[in-house]
């Protein structure tokens, strides 16, 4: 730094108050400015009272300066010493990028903030954090007049209730806490399918309840114009069902919107009346499916009590044709009637009992509906009404339908969705176990989840299913994939692998439910 | 200079001399002097560095602020947060993986402190190697 005297010799300085280059454009500067013909010394520093100091004792000038202020010192020749000022200001005070490549890129957006800022057209932000934080970025997206999907959950329900009240007022949306899945103006969000786009439109309460009722209108043709997730508490007392209510509005005024379906597990009574009247109120046709509430009790003017989510998603593309809807039916066909029997008579004594082993919330509670309704009593780590909690989650006890996607499984732990392992080595047990009959469970495809959820499964039931074998054993294992041949995974392929692994695929979870709870039937089971 | 001020941490008068020298010294918005001192507080304030570090902080912490105004906002703040063990996370995981004896973490870790900024990271490195060999517990290693 120092300078071995080169007459002619000049010092001159500038300095810029207040101004704050990152140390990266700094050192630039500082290269760039060395690198002048004529130039000897060249510092670029920020005005603390060492480097004053400093400066003033390498002999580049005395400085009466504030340290957030910048300065570009410069000993040389006169020519030499003009020009790396000059170009000195240049690199300081220029905006945007240079063409020479060494300007410092834009920084990287860490705020919702700077992300509008810098694309004004932006209107929705997905927020994945931790609860704490998640009300309060909620709270900024609202307040840039963004809707807001908010895919974590423990947010306080007074924080939810506040931030949920905050929107309806602006006409905001906001989708969650608790918000798994939604597909908006196409695009899934979370735990979603690659459905075709249409003029059914969804608001649902429960993320693989959306799943399977947009998995299933694709199925039957037709397409989804927008899933809009409310989140698991919606629909409780203390929020009244905002997101749903607003929703329903958001879909009743949308032009490609013809058919409306509302999905939840059962509302509070007080909750389930306002949006029943809601629904009563749009002008389209509206289908609600509350799991496990008598569709007779949802059905009015305009309004279509659905009981199963598949048969949910049949109603709504009966409606979007212009046909009359019909009850959903799952009468159990002559040639599956005969492979229950079958089954059921191919087994051991002491094989008495279902085991389903879920990772869909919703796909849990429909098939403990559905067993129900047989008089299958089940018990379970999340127990509709009438069954039993199971004392110990990780022990299935007589017939056990559990969903491993709940909090208690997921400690600390990847959703079984995204990472199968703990699920795969459940089902390994429970054909381990000589009391289990049916092993029943779902494979949920989509973004967000595994790429390739039946890799390792396969394998567990190959081997378990030998060792079952080799002792007196023959288990029945039926299956659901939710999915579409537009998902991420292939879904034919999962399919076939399962069916070639002797696992018995329906059509939609309901229908898993159905087999299940009559090869349990047909041995005797239920009341045990 | 990093020796200096880390053999001056258990001597108050002379503490304040060093830290007058090293605040706001030399290049960049975080002057290269304030980044050493953030690797000598990232080592004694942590948990590793038990009650001597404690003291070595309070210390640090109690004679810096005379030497705050002189140099940046930007880098005063990050000294009154480092002076109360608040320090970023890639500097705090290499730390930790000096105290863990984990040659493998300690090549990738440094790698990633040194990238921070243009010569910040890289000097933060020689405040933290300038205190961890008297501040850090080592495990016992036999040569290689």
């Amino acid at each position: 730094m120092t300078a071995t005297a080169v007459p002619p010799h000049t010092v001159t300085s500038r300095s810029y108050p207040n101004l704050y280059k990152d140390s990266v454009s700094l050192m630039t500067v500082s290269a760039q400015i060395l690198g002048v013909p004529g130039i000897v010394t060249a510092s670029v520093v920020m005005g603390s009272a060492t480097n004053v100091e400093n400066l003033a004792q390498a002999g580049l000038g005395e400085f009466e300066v504030r340290p957030n202020d910048l300065i570009v010192a410069v000993s040389g020749t006169d020519e030499g010493c003009a020009e790396a000022l000059a170009r000195a200001d240049d690199l300081l005070t220029s905006r945007g990028t240079s063409d020479d490549g060494a300007a410092p890129a834009a920084a990287p957006v860490v705020s919702l903030q700077m992300a509008v800022a810098r694309d004004p057209s932006l209107n929705l932000a997905l927020i994945s954090v931790p609860g704490d934080y998640a009300a309060a970025e909620a709270m900024k997206a609202l307040r840039l007049s963004m809707d807001v999907m908010i895919f974590s959950d423990n947010v306080p329900p007074e924080a939810e209730l506040a931030i949920k009240e905050y929107a309806r007022d602006r006409d905001l949306m906001v989708m969650g806490p608790d918000c798994g899945t939604s597909i908006v103006n196409g695009v899934p969000l979370g735990f979603a399918n690659v459905v075709r786009r249409g003029s059914i439109g969804v608001v649902g309460a429960s993320g693989t309840g959306t799943q399977e009722v947009t998995v299933c209108i694709h199925r039957n043709g037709s397409g989804v114009s927008h899933a809009l997730g409310t989140g698991g508490h919606d629909l409780a007392e203390a929020i009244g069902g905002i997101s749903m209510l607003h929703g329903l509005a958001a879909l009743d005024a949308d032009p490609a919107t013809d058919v409306i379906v509302l999905v939840s597990k059962p509302p509070a009574a007080d909750v389930a009346a306002k949006v029943l009247a809601a629904a009563e109120e749009s002008a389209k046709p509206v289908v609600v499916i509350f799991l496990g509430a008598d569709p007779v009790n949802v059905t009015r003017r305009g309004v279509h009590g659905a009981k199963y989510l598949a048969g949910a998603a049949e109603m709504a593309v009966a409606l979007a044709r212009g046909e009359e809807p019909r009850t959903y039916d799952l009468t159990i066909s002559n040639d599956m009637r005969r492979t229950i029997r079958d089954l059921a008579r191919a087994m051991a004594p002491s094989q008495k009992f279902v085991r389903g082993i879920f990772s869909g919330g919703t796909f849990c509670f429909e098939a403990q509906l559905i067993h129900a309704a047989q008089g299958i009593v089940t018990h379970s780590n999340v127990p509709i009404d009438g069954n039993m909690t199971l004392a110990d989650i990780a022990r299935s006890h007589e017939n056990t339908i559990v969903d491993m996607g709940d909090d208690e499984f997921t400690q600390g732990r990847p959703h079984p969705m995204i990472d199968p392992s703990l699920r795969d080595a459940r089902i390994g047990e429970e054909i381990d176990d000589p009391t289990t009959a049916v092993v029943l469970f779902d494979v949920v495809l989509g973004y967000g989840s595994a790429s390739d959820p039946t890799a390792e499964l396969l394998g567990v039931i190959g081997s378990a299913r030998a060792r079952a074998r080799a002792d007196g054993r023959a288990v029945a294992f039926v299956a659901y994939v939710c999915g579409t041949d537009l998902d991420p995974q292939d879904r034919a392929s999962v399919v076939a692998g399962l069916k070639s692994a002797g696992v018995h695929v329906a059509s939609s979870n309901a229908e898993a439910a159905v087999w299940s709870a009559a090869i349990v039937s047909e041995l005797g089971g239920g009341a045990a | 200079m990093a020796e200096d001020v880390v053999e001056a941490l258990g001597d108050p008068t002379a503490l304040a001399d060093v830290l007058s020298a090293v605040v706001g010294r030399g290049p960049g918005l975080t002057p290269a002097g304030d980044d050493v001192l953030v690797g000598i507080a990232a080592v004694v304030a942590s948990e590793s560095a038990g009650s001597r570090g404690q003291a070595a902080t309070a210390a640090l912490r109690h004679s810096i602020r005379a030497a705050l105004p002189g140099t940046t906002d930007v880098s005063a703040h990050m000294l009154r947060q480092a002076c109360n063990g608040l320090i970023g996370r890639a500097i705090h995981e290499l730390v930790s993986a000096l105290v863990g004896s984990n040659v493998r973490g300690v090549r990738d870790r440094a790698r990633r402190v040194v990238g921070i900024g243009a010569t910040s990271g890289a000097d933060t490195c020689a405040g933290l190697l300038a205190a961890a060999p008297l501040y850090l517990p080592f495990a016992e290693r036999t040569a290689a």
